[in-house]
């Protein structure tokens, strides 16, 4: 793999040379630049061509959101992070448009190492660097504007349980809010404790004043019903479809909440990734999925052809890159391909993988064969018409 | 005893219309007749002042009643409106109830008749219950005080964040090493040994100086903390500078280089150390938006902090490059909640409280300020105090 290079800006000189020490058992494979001065750091976002910057918030003449902003415009295929000791929720937002993750000073060495490792992964070596570039911009994924102001209304009403449990499940079946969600009560957790695991946790942990307002900010890009083209409005209800049937297939299958819970969100990120190639590479996107209704073949077999990447393997970086769960994300990203899938027959990839499939197969799409030759490998053969059942159950039909 | 009016409509004789306001209001009435010296008050006014039953009675009776904690200042109140000092009597006292939170009433009224010789002849008023206002207020400056201290919390976290995060880094480093060594992986050259030498060196070095910093910052934050004791002690009015200017560092260290100059040896002042704090960290506070308001991005201002000895009081002097007021914000601003700042960004309560503190020590606090060119706040605090030193 090529020397990656990183830049790092702080005002505070001493943690640029602490920084700079930590970073030494690095030195073979990133080259790290430093800089306390950030004008003088988008000069060297010019000369070096980084692959990620780590930048602290306040400075004097330009603030951490400023200098990421300007030099993702210089350079779009750049890693982005915050690291601050900002206490106060106030600039939250403000460091979230820019970068893709904020960190809170104190943050542990191996902790920012491990962050910076997994962005700095190049998930394919000969991937086009058009999907990546589509992505690395992207604020949020992409939400119809009538979701976020459905369940922002929801949460406007008084408190009560019912209440709540509508508002999380609204949460749980839209990929752009359920992601956006766990970014930021990762974030808020300043780096203790464990970070919430599913949607439900993070609304909790959130509660609903800072999730309204979250819903309100400038963290979400909501297009409006005019501007959603008919394949995001029909990925976002695959999307909420899967969802809704995996948490339920998990949860006849004995799973814990935890995993049920899991295991949705695996199937809402799995069925929602082609978005991400849908924003970024339109037509060729377009032509990949003509190609694939044509030859029958398996779409993210074609998106490694043309993208060197599948979409899923695109989403599961980025989901890293915002600093979601690395677990999680390599769950998405093995769940999208039979020949990927854990050979433990309940897994939480297989039973996204599997219900996903079954959803489709109810909106008339035939069982794919890889899919159907890892049910018979893992012998989950006797159980398949059960699912096939509950999910039929649990959702209504799609009228053709 | 209630009074009614069944009928909404019935046009009422005067005494009956001033007994049903009285009543709406909760107020008692008191009419003083100065050439007889009797004074004739309602049922709620003797129950105020709890006397025996409504009707005249001399105002000696009256000011007996009052088992005051300030019984001079009510005398000096009507002092004052007898000899046409003031308009009208306005005064606020507590007195004591057997059991129970002091009650707090506050007095209205005004000389109605005055002889050709000047002298008052008749005065009436009002007496009002206002213990309750007085509890709200006060829970709202207990608020005021811990939004403040919750401000400062924020500023003085990020800036014991910052050597935490280096003396974290170093510490790191240093462990990578000590494994290197216990694996022999020592470097091969001779340039780097000495240069990993040196690294070690540093990083030992950088994380003592942010240890430092932490400390430094915590002892501030001692000095300022409520001790639990009542009462002045001697402070160190330099030494309070200097833990201000560190726990406010986080407020002007963008936009403002601070100056010092502290006149060495000054005798100490009597005060509460953590009201002595806060009068500095305000004017700080101050100083650092003003000066925030008034400067370009990438360009700082200057804070200056100077102490005297001036006619043995000692003097602060804070000085900002800031904005400086208009004319016609300069009366209002040690008002409570007068604030120039946005929503959110000032609670308006910063000078009010710093004049408050001021005062209650016997200092005085001014300014002078120059539209456009910055403000310096003038602190006067006597010296002394009434214990002698301890430290």
């Amino acid at each position: 793999m090529s020397t990656r290079r990183l830049l790092f800006v702080d005002d505070e000189v001493p943690i640029l040379r602490a920084l700079e020490r930590m970073l030494r058992v690095q030195r073979r494979d990133w080259e790290c630049h430093f800089t306390d001065d950030p004008l003088r750091a988008l000069t060297i976002v010019d000369e070096v061509q980084p692959d990620a910057v780590v930048s602290d918030m306040l400075m004097p003449g330009l603030d951490g959101a400023e200098l990421l902003l300007e030099a993702s415009r210089r350079r779009p295929l750049l890693a982005r992070f915050i690291l601050s000791g900002e206490v106060g929720a106030g600039s939250l937002v403000r460091m979230a448009r820019a970068a893709h993750q904020c960190l809170a000073k104190p943050c542990r060495g191996d902790v920012l190492l491990g962050v910076l490792h997994r962005a700095l992964i190049t998930p394919a070596p000969d991937h086009d660097p058009a999907l990546l570039r589509g992505i690395y911009g992207l604020r949020s994924l992409p939400v119809a504007a009538a979701r976020v102001e459905t369940v922002r209304r929801l949460l406007a009403r008084p408190w009560s349980e019912a209440r709540d449990r509508d508002v999380v499940a609204l949460l749980s079946g839209t990929a752009a809010l359920a992601t956006k969600l766990l970014q930021v009560a990762t974030w808020t957790r300043l780096g203790m404790g464990t970070p919430p695991a599913h949607v439900h946790d993070a609304f909790f942990q959130l509660g609903p004043d800072a999730v309204r307002a979250l819903l309100e900010s400038e963290l979400l890009t909501p297009l409006p019903a005019q501007e959603a083209t008919a394949f995001q409005q029909a990925t976002w209800r695959r999307a909420e479809r899967a969802a809704a049937a995996t948490c339920a297939v998990a949860r006849a299958e004995a799973l814990s909440s935890d995993e049920a819970r899991l295991a949705a969100l695996v199937a809402l990120w799995g069925t929602s990734a082609p978005l991400l190639a849908d924003v970024s590479c339109r037509a060729q996107y377009d032509a990949a999925r003509d190609e694939a209704a044509a030859t029958a073949a398996p779409l993210h077999a074609i998106e490694r052809r043309v993208f060197g990447l599948s979409a899923a393997d695109a989403l599961a970086h980025l989901l890293q890159l915002w600093g979601l769960s690395p677990a999680v994300a390599e769950s998405v990203a093995r769940s999208d391909d039979a020949a990927t899938l854990p050979e433990i027959p309940l897994a939480v990839e297989t039973v996204a993988h599997l219900t996903r499939a079954l959803v489709d197969e109810l909106d008339g799409h035939a069982l794919p064969e890889s899919t159907a030759a890892h049910v018979a490998r893992v012998g989950l053969g006797d159980r398949l018409d059960a699912w096939r059942g509950l999910v039929a159950r649990v959702l209504e039909p799609v009228a053709a | 005893m209630t009074i009614r009016n069944e009928n909404p409509t019935a046009v009422l004789p005067d005494d009956a219309r001033l007994a049903l306001v009285l009543q709406a209001v909760d107020a008692g009435y008191w009419d003083w007749d100065l050439t007889s010296g009797l004074v004739t008050v309602t049922a709620r006014f003797a129950e105020l002042f709890r006397l025996d039953g409504e009707g005249a009675r001399p105002v000696s009776a009256v000011f007996a009643a009052v088992d005051d904690v300030d019984l001079e200042g009510l005398h000096a109140a009507f002092a004052d409106l007898f000899a046409r000092r003031a308009e009208r009597l306005r005064h606020e006292f507590a007195m004591r109830v057997p059991s129970g939170d002091p009650r707090w009433v506050r007095l209205r009224g005004q000389v109605t008749a005055w002889s050709p010789a000047g002298e008052p002849l008749r005065a009436v008023g009002l007496a009002i219950d206002v213990s309750d206002d007085r509890r709200r207020a006060e829970s709202l400056r207990t608020a005021h005080k811990l939004d403040a201290l919750g401000a400062l919390a924020a500023g003085v976290a990020h800036e014991i964040n910052t050597p935490l995060q280096f003396v974290s880094h170093n510490l790191d480093f240093l462990a990578s090493q000590c494994a290197a060594l216990e694996h022999g992986l020592v470097p091969a050259g001779d340039d780097d040994a000495a240069a990993l030498r040196h690294e070690l060196t540093a990083a030992i070095a950088e994380s003592i100086d942010g240890i430092d910093r932490v400390t430094h910052i915590v002892r501030a934050l001692k000095e300022f903390s409520h001790r639990g004791r009542t009462g002045p002690e001697r402070v160190d009015i330099n030494q309070m500078i200097e833990n201000a200017v560190t726990l406010t560092r986080h407020e002007w260290k963008l936009v403002a280089t601070v100056e010092r100059e502290l006149t060495p040896g000054l005798p100490a002042v009597a005060a509460a150390p953590h009201e002595c704090g806060q009068l500095l960290v305000n004017l700080l506070v101050n100083a650092a938006h003003a000066v925030r308001a008034a400067t370009r991005p990438g360009q700082k201002g200057r804070i200056a902090i100077r102490t005297s000895l001036v006619d043995g009081e000692v003097e602060i002097r804070v000085r900002d490059t800031g904005t400086g007021m208009p004319p016609e914000v300069v009366p209002r601003i040690f008002e409570p909640f007068f604030t120039t700042k946005g929503v959110g960004q000032g609670t308006g309560q910063g000078l009010s409280t710093a004049k408050a503190i001021v005062e209650r020590y016997g200092g005085a606090i001014s300014f002078e300020t120059a539209l456009g060119h910055g403000t310096t706040f003038v602190v006067r605090l006597p010296v002394g105090g009434p214990s002698p030193a301890r430290r």
